[in-house]
Order: C-alpha cells, then structure tokens, then sequence
C-alpha cells in the first residue's frame, strides 16, 4: 500500500492481505539500505495470522520516495507519523533487523499501544567500522562487500538456504546495491550516532525479545545481551549458527523464535 | 563453490548431498500446510516445485553464476522453455542470434509461434542487427556466448546495452562456457541458462538444466512486465516485484513455471549433476588444455583445411576472446575437413577414442559431422545456408590423455583423405 507523509509516496507492504480495521498490527523495519522484500515470508504469515502487517520501505529505501532520514530518531518520528496516518496505533508488535531495531526501540518507548518489541540482530551501542563508514560514504562497493561477508555466519555463506533456489548472501547483495548513493552511509552513520539507547531500553514497558545470531559479527550476540539487561520485561531467543541476517539465514528459526515471543506459544 | 549449496546433514551427518528420492514432504500441522502454500514459512511441498536436493544444485548454480537464485529443470530446453514462458506472452517478441544451438532454433522459429510468440533472427557479431530488430513488443534479447560452428563469440557488454537501452533483458544460453570460464552476469547478462547435461554434469548420465536470475533487472522500472510488477490473480494476486524484490523472476520461474508447465528436474538427476557439479573446475581446466592441444595439432595438419577456434590468431573474435573468456574459451569447436562429405565419413569411421554421438561436454572426447548426420538430408546449398559445409566436423574435446586423442585424430585425418581425388 501507498500512503503519502508529507507529500511523500511512502510504501509498505501489507503481506498480502488488506487491513482489517481493529485488528492487532505487526510492523516490520528493515535495516540499513534494504527495504521491505527482507521481511517476505514474516509478513505473509503474520498477514494469515489476522494481523494487520506494515512491512515499511523507509522514506529514500525500496519503494519509498524522499531522502533516507539521518537519525534513529527521526526515523521513529517517521515510523510513528505512517502508523497514525494509517490509523494503526492500537495492539501493536514492532519488530526490526539491525538499524530497524533501534528505530522499533524508539518507537516501543515513545507508542504506548506497543504490546510486543521484537530487536533482530541488535546492538548497543551499534557501532559501525570507520572502514565500513568510509566506503559507504564513498559509495563504494566494498560497503556492500564488508555487509555481505560479516553481516552472513560461515554456514550462511555456504548456504543450505531453506528457500528453494535463493542464495541469501546474493540476494542481500542486491539488494543492497539497489539502494541510492548516499542511503548505506546515511543509514550506518545513524547507527553509529546513536546515543540513547540505554536511556530510552529502560522506559520500554511492554513485552521484548531480542532475536539474535549465535555467531553475528555485526551486532555480536552478547552486546545483545547487555541490553537485554537494560529492558524491563526483555529475553533473549539466540539461534544457533547464525550471522546477522537471520530472516534469510535461519527463515524458520526466526519465525518460531517470533512466533514464541509474540504468541507465547512454540511451533 | 565446491560447498556452496550444502552443509553436512544436520539429520544424519552424512557429508555428501543426501538424495531425497520423495515426491512430498509431511507438514507439520494444517497451520504450517497453508504457510507454505501461501509463501509465508520456507520449505519443500511438493517436488514439481522444489525438493531438497535439487535445491543444493540449484543454490550451487547460483552462487557459480553470481545470482540470486536459479530454478533447476528437466533439461536445457526445459530452462530455456520456462524462462520465455515467464516473460513473454502471446504477442510477445523475442531478438535472437541466428547462430543457436539447434533444439532452440527450432523452439524459437517454429514452436514458439503457434503461441503467438515470434522471434526475429539476426547476426550475433552485428549489434546494429540487434537494435534493429527490436519492436515495441520485444520482451528479451537471447544469445549464446560462443557459437556453432563457428566459435563466434557474443560481445556480451555491447548487446546487454542494447537490451537496457530498451528496458529489456539479456539472457544467454551459457552451457558452452560454464561459470568457471566466465561469468556472464558481470558482462552484463540478465539471465543465465544452462544445459547440465554437458559440462556441468560432465559424465553424460543426467539430462538437467537451469535458468540463473542475476536480480539486476529493473522489472518494475521496465514497465514492460506486469506479469511481475501487477498482481498475479493466478497466485494468491501476488506482485512478484513487490514480494521479492531483486529475486521477483526466479521466484515466478518456480511459482508459476514449474508449477503449470511442470518440466522439474528429477531429485536423482539433481544428484548425480551434483558430483559432477563438484569437479567442474578441475574439469574445465583440463578440457581446456586437451581442446588447446587438440586445435593446434588440427590447425597445423594438411587434412584440415580450417579450425573455428577463438584463441587462433585467425579467428575473427580472438581480441573479443582473450577479454571475456580469459580461462579458455570452450572445449567445443568445429573444423573444415578436405574432401567434403565423404572424407567427413571416412574420418568419423576411423576415429576409435572419440565417440561418434549427438552430445557436447561429456568427460569422454565426442565427435559428429553434421552433413551425414543430424543434417544429412541437406544438399549442399541447403547446408550453405545453414552455415554448415560438408566437410565440417564437430568435436567435443573430452578428459582423455591429449597425446591419445591427437594420435586417434592422426589415423583418422589421414583415412579420410585416402581415395581423394
């Protein structure tokens, strides 16, 4: 679905189904220059599962209009204005990978009607390599190269990828070469300024989970630990051999961790 | 790349690729049954659509190629059947080389018509052809990278331009020249098909084949594919663009080709392609050098009155060669024999090592002359026109000792002139 923010065409995918009004919502955000397809298969089942999904493209990323916001902040900010306009704000789960967990973080403190905080492959702080800084600022393919070998575990490498005939590490390649000049730089360098994120973890109220790889490299599990501790009601689901990009790495490890936090059931 | 595709059975820890010869898999409660149908878990249904081995071959022929994804198939012309279907539609214009393999001239000029799909054939070395050639129907631009039988090879960067000049995509047929010896998607290629029956296979007991999507086509930026960029009513109205995004072509292959047309590649033939798979580059690296070998001793003999080669000096597209196909060019190739059509007999019956056999790319040295075989109702002016003289030969060059295989070409060259006149 299209939906216009300040004169913006904003995208967010809606898993197939269109939203039912009452119904509990689940918003996905994606991470630093990639856009709603990392959240296909999640966004589908919840989209069954009687939620009203928002799987956002932010504004510059996917098929959002705009320029890419410069801050964690005024992502939450853009995050909270597109559940408004979209009259979402009610029995809502927030989940976010990476740069979008810290934007969901955001969001969960400041949205009352938060019910469930999913952080995929979290940090803090999130700090980012001034190699990696550099050749995103300079919009160089190595930006996507550092991305693609620590954001995937060994094993993800190798592949085995559950989704028949999809290799995940090319695919967030391209993904990730899709976005504009400009966008990976602007979204890590958010990441890495990021500053109040112990402070904002401890006003969270409502339920969390941190969903993270056994054997990430980007945002290591046990820096998600940590701030397991700063959350008022967090636990920790680690999966086992897996890197950063868990939704493509481990699809159905995920999907249950997700499905256990938010259900509180196992599947 | 020798990994790419498989880790150890987390079941079983068996090492190698395990088979599984099974035509469905148990879901786990009717809630995971409507996921998988709906697309939201991953996992096998049903093998016409995915199965687990054909997936590591898949996966494998991916990351070979530099792809996103791959879809297996029942043969080559399987892939090349469902790559068309996916994309095109009953109106729908295809520019080809004239210079194809034979099963896919045939699909291309006489099949694909009688469903309203027409192809326009032009010279591959001429990209003014190309452009030319496309209309405002045309919906792919379709090659091979080195041509029988001449060896010509396809400037690649030069006609992917011209198909993104038109928002349209490029997809060769690349079973001549496997990922070890280029990578056409860094050429600019679209989309890869290959046999897996030949080289990649190697050992010539599975027919098999794929289609590679490089995800770097624009489909939605193209505005000439609403079958991926519109709802879809024949799946769930799903927007292929919109749900997978950089992956939007490979999933439709499998969601909507496989499914209706059906042409799967077998669980067993996935697992023997797989052992070949494993082997490939060291393979190549020796087909290449007996092919060296072999073009030299053939270039110098006085029987043979030409060699089609791409690394000869004579050759037309050598400079073209040495920057594309840097690791070798192909192991098969054709020359003109003196005497014609019956020294090209005499010359096929005295071959001992080669074996005399309608196939390309096998681990054992193959050989066949077209004007008394597959074009063997030609008369000689027909034969002109399809570019085939009557003394040319075709060979294979396989993994055999190169000095055996010179020595059985010598006995061979030599009978085949005897009674010249």
């Amino acid at each position: 679905m299209r939906v216009a923010i300040d004169g913006l065409s904003v995208f967010a995918n809606t898993g197939g189904e269109p939203h039912t009004p009452g119904a509990p919502t689940i918003v996905f955000i994606h991470g630093a220059a990639m856009d709603h397809t990392a959240w296909t298969l999640l966004a589908r089942y919840w989209a069954k599962a009687g939620y009203n999904v928002a799987a956002i493209d932010l504004p510059g990323h996917g098929l959002s209009e705009g320029q890419p916001l410069t801050s964690i902040e005024q992502n939450a900010e853009f995050v909270a204005q597109l559940l408004t306009e979209l009259d979402l704000l009610h029995d809502l789960v927030l989940v976010g990978h990476s740069m979008g967990s810290l934007i969901a973080l955001e969001c969960a403190a400041a949205i009352s009607q938060t019910r469930v905080l999913a952080m995929l492959g979290t940090a803090l702080p999130m700090a980012v390599s001034k190699p990696l800084l550099d050749a995103a600022q300079a919009n160089d393919h190595s930006s996507i190269d550092m991305i693609s070998l620590y954001g995937h575990s060994y094993g993800g490498q190798i592949g085995g990828n559950p989704i028949a005939g999809i290799h995940a590490q090319n695919f967030a390649e391209r993904l990730m070469e899709q976005a504009a000049p400009g966008v990976m730089y602007t979204d890590l360098n958010a990441c890495n300024e990021y500053k109040n994120g112990e402070a904002t973890a401890q006003r969270v109220e409502c339920t969390a989970g941190l969903i993270l790889g056994e054997l990430d490299l980007m945002t290591p599990a046990r820096s998600g630990a940590a701030l397991c501790e700063l959350l008022p009601n967090g636990r920790v689901f680690t999966l086992p051999d897996c890197g950063h990009m868990m939704m493509t790495e481990k699809p159905e490890e995920t999907h249950r961790a997700l499905v256990e936090l938010i259900t509180g059931s196992r599947v | 790349m020798l990994h790419a595709g498989q880790r150890p059975d987390p079941a079983t820890g068996a090492r190698a690729t395990p088979l599984y010869q099974s035509t469905s898999f148990v879901f786990d409660s009717s809630e995971h049954a409507a996921s998988l149908f709906n697309v939201g878990r991953a996992g096998h249904v049903y093998s016409r659509i995915s199965n687990p081995t054909v997936a590591v071959l898949e996966e494998r022929m991916a990351a070979l190629e530099g792809g996103v994804g791959a879809v297996a198939t029942a043969s080559g012309m399987a892939a090349i059947h469902v790559a068309i279907t996916t994309l095109l539609n009953s109106g729908s214009h295809i520019v080809a080389s004239s210079a194809l393999y034979g099963g896919t001239h045939n699909l291309l000029a006489y099949t694909l018509p009688r469903f309203g799909i027409n192809t326009t054939f032009v010279d591959p070395q001429k990209p003014d052809e190309w452009r030319a050639a496309i209309t405002d129907d045309t919906r792919l631009l379709f090659g091979e990278i080195v041509a029988n039988p001449g060896c010509e090879v396809l400037d690649i960067p030069r006609i992917a331009d011209i198909a993104h000049e038109h928002a349209i995509p490029l997809a060769l047929d690349s079973t001549l020249t496997p990922p070890c010896l280029i990578k056409p998607f860094d050429h600019g290629a679209d989309i890869a098909i290959h046999s897996l029956t030949k080289f990649i296979g190697g050992h010539g007991v599975a027919i098999g084949g794929c289609v590679v999507d490089s995800g770097k086509f624009d489909w939605r930026e193209s505005g000439k594919f609403a079958q991926l960029s519109e709802p879809y009513e024949g799946f769930h109205g799903m927007n292929f663009v919109e749900e997978f995004g950089p992956a939007a072509f490979i999933m439709k292959v499998r969601k909507e080709g496989l499914r209706d047309f059906g042409a799967s590649l077998s669980p067993a033939n996935a697992f023997y392609l797989l052992q070949g798979c494993e082997t490939l580059s060291m393979r190549m690296e020796r087909h290449i050098k007996n092919a060296r070998a072999v073009v030299a001793f053939l270039d110098a003999h006085e029987a043979v009155e030409s060699v089609a080669y791409p690394e000869l000096e004579q050759h037309p597209d050598r400079e073209l060669a040495a920057k594309l196909l840097p690791h070798g060019s192909t192991a098969v190739f054709s020359f003109e024999l003196k005497g014609g059509r019956e020294a090209g007999k005499r010359f096929i019956e005295k071959l001992d090592l080669f074996s005399h056999l309608a196939n390309v790319g096998d681990a054992k040295s193959l050989v066949i002359h077209p004007a008394s075989t597959t074009h063997g109702r030609m008369d000689h002016e027909a034969l002109k026109s399809a570019g085939i003289s009557e003394g040319l030969v075709r060979l294979s060059i396989g993994l055999e000792d190169e000095q055996d295989l010179i020595d059985d070409l010598s006995r061979a060259l030599r009978a085949s002139q005897k009674g010249k006149r």
